[in-house]
């Protein structure tokens, strides 16, 4: 038997008929567990079911992205910035390159702004796939909601590995444009591929959202009220699920959405099962956009800017240039003084800032809710430990 | 959901014309404030003593309602000291301001006051900023190491701490891969 | 067919008409070699232990999941249906007690390092490395961050490197193969 310090035991008085004390007990969910999404650790503190204190421990893969951004020319930093959001890879490079567009001054041709709005929406699409797979899995349905999302997946993967060259990183976006054009069949391949997916949406709809355990599991844990949500910094689908319609494509819009009709879905209470719908419905707005887009864009025409300098040198200048990411508020802070190389650069990651909100979701829930939760968070460990 | 408007107006640019001078007409005048402009927001420059009044002031009135904490990046400017940046921004009004902190180049470990009084978002990019830099947060609650180990007291993203060595296997007699720009 | 004929019960061989390449394309028919204890006992099969012992451990390979970053995506996509592991006997399995082969999917910090050690002496014997993408094998784009263990084979051996950033899933595939046939070739050796 241990002897414990007295200062360590916290006795509370168990609520049934024997009156006796209890001793909180600490949970390791550790950086391996099939439950985080990635290496990610959390010490819960229970009190029998019930966790009393939550604290997060991430820098398990922190790989240095700002320190090696700044040792590396401007279109090297690229290849680092890509992995952050390793689910939707085109997003996070197509924010690195319109930033260093915004710092630079460089534009880029119609054509090239319509290709990347159609790679970073897919993207958002696929990760968003991903949540509904690994979220099926926190919740129970422990491989089927996975195999239903990889359909999908593979499908927007091949498509990808056909216009860009790789299926997760294909680095397709340069600074000033794209790489190359689109292959000739691609609007036919797309509209098919758009089909799929909704197809699958709806699969995965059906599965899950009118499943009795699903909504007994989700309905009203952790609801979130607005003003909590901004003071804690919430951004994503976690703000829109609390009602506050803010979305950066529409408030501070870049690159062409301010010419592309699409609606903001907004929840109501804030809760887990509002979170689900909210990413549900925002995946089916992204095939909205990817049509529009297809119809809109202009059939020929140049897809990289033709008078960009050999190296590219920026003198001076800052820029905070935030885009909407598939998490929340993905930004990139960037400062140039001189040389090829950026003098320093700052993710703002919305994992990062969704994920310090934990400890107040968590408290009060289940250690099975906790686990809920933090699957609704939707986190990508590449991006909050940058 | 008292002061948050159900629709934002989309525009292309934020409006920020006349946001300097409301800063400057809402902070009391003992505080001396330099103003910039980066290509996105504009910028105001501070000293760490005056910036948990600035930042109060900010918040509370009524034009300028910055309720929401965007970013905090600290830069190393090698002989001007370290800078702390910090990005706020109003969902009443839909601007962003971004308040450069500037702190004396003497100070290896300069203090700075803590946000998290203000905004909760603030916790974790403190802890960042310190282990990262060396920032000292004075009230933060919890100042430990975030994505470091607990125990290492290295700050990486200061110039003068070096990158490692690529291991060079053998096979490659020409040094480490990469192209010299 | 005509009605009045009795149904056919069984139907005829199926004989492919191969044209002009009859002689080339016709399957050769094999020598039925019957070795005596083959008529005696039918269904008796001879092999000497290790092998049967190697058959089993390389036909039933339970991977710990432990998918570190963007290479976990890609480590997932090949145990789904696509490119499917399970066909080849591979069961991803949480708990280190019981895994047999350890994918390292991802960049090894050195924060997460002791963690990957005590999960490595968690498994039990026989129990194989591999070691996916270019983060695990010296450290990949990441290297020159001192925060970055330059390779995941500084503190545990591996048996099979996978190159790639991310491999695709047919990469890893061919991963298990390669460590398929190295259970094989080493039969002799583990006890």
């Amino acid at each position: 038997m241990t002897i414990w310090p007295e200062e360590a035991i916290v006795r509370r008085h168990g609520e049934t008929e024997f009156e006796f004390d209890t001793v909180d007990m600490t949970v390791n969910v550790g950086p391996q567990h099939p439950a985080t999404h990635g290496v990610f650790r959390m010490l819960l503190t229970v009190d029998g079911e019930v966790v009393v204190d939550c604290e997060p421990y991430i820098g398990y893969l922190h790989r240095g992205l700002e320190k090696l951004t700044e040792n590396a020319d401007y279109r090297q930093a690229m290849g680092w910035w890509d992995r952050t959001d390793y689910l939707a890879g085109l997003n996070c490079e197509g924010a690195w390159c319109m930033a260093v567009e915004k710092l630079a001054g460089i534009e880029v041709p119609e054509r090239a702004e319509y290709i990347r709005v159609i790679m970073m929406e897919l993207s958002r699409i696929n990760s968003h796939f991903m949540f509904f797979g690994a979220f099926g899995a926190d919740v129970g349905s422990f491989g089927t909601s996975f195999t239903y999302a990889w359909r999908e997946r593979e499908r927007i993967y091949d498509l990808f590995e056909e216009v860009a060259g790789d299926r997760m990183f294909p680095t397709y976006f340069r600074i000033g444009g794209v790489t190359m054009d689109l292959p000739e069949n691609f609007e036919a391949r797309c509209r098919w591929l758009l089909g799929s997916i909704r197809q699958g949406l709806e699969d995965l709809d059906g599965l899950l959202t009118g499943n009795e355990v699903f909504v007994e599991r989700c309905r009203g844990l952790s609801p979130v009220t607005p003003e909590q949500a901004i003071n804690w910094g919430l951004t994503g689908p976690l703000l829109r699920a609390t009602g506050i319609p803010w979305d950066i494509r529409k408030v501070e819009p870049y690159s062409i959405y301010d010419r592309l009709k699409f609606e903001i879905p907004v929840g109501t209470q804030g809760d887990v099962f509002d979170r689900w719908m909210v990413r549900l419905a925002e995946a089916y707005q992204s095939t909205k956009i990817i049509e529009q887009c297809l119809d809109e864009m202009p059939k020929k025409g140049l897809v990289l800017n033709p008078n960009l300098p050999k190296t590219l040198r920026i003198d001076s200048g800052e820029v905070y240039f935030r885009t909407e990411g598939t998490k929340g508020e993905y930004s990139v802070y960037l400062m140039a003084r001189g040389g090829n190389k950026p003098y320093r650069a700052k993710l703002r990651s919305p994992s990062f800032c969704n994920l310090s909100a934990l400890r107040e979701m968590v408290i009060g829930n289940y250690v099975a809710d906790a686990i809920i939760i933090l699957g609704s968070l939707d986190i990508v460990l590449g991006e909050v430990d940058k | 959901m008292t002061s948050v408007p159900k629709q934002f107006t989309p525009t292309r640019q934020v409006p920020r014309q006349g946001l300097a001078e409301k800063i400057r007409r809402a902070v009391p005048n003992h505080i001396p404030l330099e103003f910039g402009e980066t290509k996105t927001d504009v910028d105001v420059r501070l000293k760490p003593e005056h910036l948990l009044e600035v930042v109060r002031v900010l918040k509370e009135h009524r034009d300028l309602a910055f309720d929401f904490l965007r970013n905090m990046a600290g830069v190393d400017m090698q002989e001007q000291g370290l800078h702390l940046k910090i990005h706020l921004y109003s969902f009443k009004h839909n601007h962003t301001v971004q308040l450069t902190v500037e702190c004396p180049p003497e100070e290896d470990h300069p203090h700075v006051p803590s946000l998290t009084s203000l905004y909760r978002a603030a916790d974790w990019h403190e802890r960042e900023a310190a282990e990262m830099f060396g920032f000292i947060f004075d009230g933060h609650p919890n100042l430990k190491n975030l994505l470091l180990e607990e125990d290492l007291h290295i700050h990486p993203l200061l110039k003068a701490h070096p990158l490692q060595e690529p291991e060079i296997l053998q096979g490659i007699e020409d040094g480490p891969p990469g192209f010299p720009f | 067919m005509s009605e009045a004929q009795a149904p056919r019960k069984t139907r005829p061989p199926y004989v492919p008409d191969y044209g002009a390449e009859a002689e080339r394309l016709r399957p050769v028919e094999l020598p039925q070699t019957r070795a005596a204890y083959r008529v005696v006992l039918p269904g008796v099969v001879q092999m000497p232990v290790d092998t049967v012992l190697a058959i089993c451990r390389k036909s039933s390979l339970w991977p710990l999941t432990f998918g570190l970053a963007c290479c976990a995506i890609e480590m997932i996509g090949t145990f789904m249906s696509n490119h499917d592991l399970d066909r080849f006997g591979v069961v991803p399995w949480p708990s280190p007690r019981q895994a047999d082969v350890m994918i390292v999917s991802g960049t090894v910090t050195k924060k997460m390092a002791p963690a990957i050690k005590l999960l490595y002496e968690q498994m039990p014997n026989p129990k194989y490395v591999i070691s996916m993408g270019a983060c695990a094998t010296n450290g990949g784009p990441y290297t020159q961050y001192d925060r970055v263990l330059q390779g995941v084979d500084k503190i545990i051996p591996v048996d099979v490197y996978i190159p790639g950033c991310p491999p695709r899933p047919e990469a890893l595939l061919d991963g298990f193969l390669k460590l398929q046939e190295k259970i094989m070739e080493d039969r002799r050796a583990v006890g």
